[in-house]
């Protein structure tokens, strides 16, 4: 019995920390630019707040939760601005529409789609970042 | 003769003893049920996101000439934008506070009763994911300092129905954000409700 319990309360351990956690206490904005190969701003591209978080089960030791917290779009000369809530995963800014980035941002390995946000360089919750250049791919 | 009875009717009817009897208690103690209508104002990241919602409340109070009571409101709104906290699908607030009031009989069934009250503020906004089949809470916390004036109308002694407007000054000091980029407070906020409702003596 003892032993079901304790089963009982680390499986509903799992099932909490598993998730992302959002705080709706602090809320940051990340601004910068997209522009194609030629330095022209691209209007319209859509822009997610990705954020992933892994974790381990019983079953399987390299789950990921993901989520998606913001979503907006570049404005005629190619800027945007998202505010998101803070998390505890790891946050990347998500190109849609299907282009990637072409330049030597960082990037998510093996996703050109992906541009992961440091965090560390967040300035009074603004991160500002530099232009991103993209291509249809 | 017809006249004598018809006057003698209507002030042995249900009516008039209410009146009589609403005005000659002193014990106004009551509970009541309540909706309202409340929108945020002002330029704020909740009036920017919230569009108007119905709000619901649930009210304890003890009266005599001074009063105080305790109450629990909530209502459900739907963002119109993602631009201020991010893809929420789903927002709600609660409020749970105290007041302190007072009445003033006007006339006939009448009663003015204004409060000056504090109250929580909790704002829960939820978010979907796209991934699975999964949800995400995060909650914004503060405080609201609140006046409204009320008017209650007596149906019989012990059931009133009123109507009141409140306006709300919300302070949410732990909430951080960059005011310049965004363009707006998460700090500060006010609120307008207009509510009716029924009141059960007791």
């Amino acid at each position: 019995m003892k032993h079901k319990i304790i089963f009982f309360l680390l499986a509903l351990t799992c099932i909490s920390c598993r998730k992302i956690q959002l705080d709706g206490m602090t809320f940051y904005t990340v601004q910068g630019k997209i522009s194609d190969s030629f330095n022209q701003g691209k209007a319209s591209v859509g822009l997610d707040i990705y954020v992933e978080k892994p974790f381990a089960t019983f079953l399987n030791a390299n789950s990921t939760d993901r989520a998606i917290t913001a979503s907006s779009k570049t404005d005629q000369n190619g800027n945007f601005k998202i505010t998101f809530p803070k998390s505890d995963g790891e946050v990347y800014l998500l190109l849609q529409n299907g282009y990637g980035v072409i330049d030597s941002i960082a990037i998510n390995s093996g996703n050109s789609q992906l541009i992961k946000l440091d965090l560390e360089k967040l300035n009074n919750n603004l991160l500002e970042i530099n232009t991103i250049k993209i291509k249809g791919l | 003769m017809k006249k004598y009875l018809l006057m003698a009717l209507l002030l042995n009817s249900p009516f008039a003893q209410a009146q009589k009897e609403a005005f000659d208690s002193d014990n106004l103690s009551s509970f009541s049920i309540g909706a309202g209508y409340k929108s945020f104002i002002g330029n704020n990241f909740l009036a920017k996101t919230y569009n108007n919602q119905i709000s619901f409340v649930y009210d304890f109070r003890l009266y005599k000439k001074w009063g105080a009571g305790t109450f629990y409101r909530t209502t459900q709104a739907k963002p119109f934008t993602n631009q201020y906290v991010g893809n929420s699908v789903y927002a709600r607030t609660t409020e749970l506070g105290f007041y302190a009031t007072y009445y003033q009989k006007i006339n006939g069934r009448w009663l003015f009763s204004p409060k000056v009250g504090f109250s929580t503020f909790l704002l829960k906004n939820q978010l979907r994911s796209p991934y699975q089949s999964d949800y995400y809470n995060y909650f914004t916390r503060g405080t609201n300092f609140f006046i409204a004036p009320e008017i209650n109308y007596f149906i019989t002694k012990g059931l009133r129905v009123f109507a009141n407007t409140e306006y709300g000054f919300i302070n949410m000091p732990r909430v951080t954000a960059n005011k310049t980029a965004t363009g707006t407070s998460y700090n500060v906020a006010n609120q307008l409700n207009f509510g009716i409702g029924i009141k059960v003596g007791f």
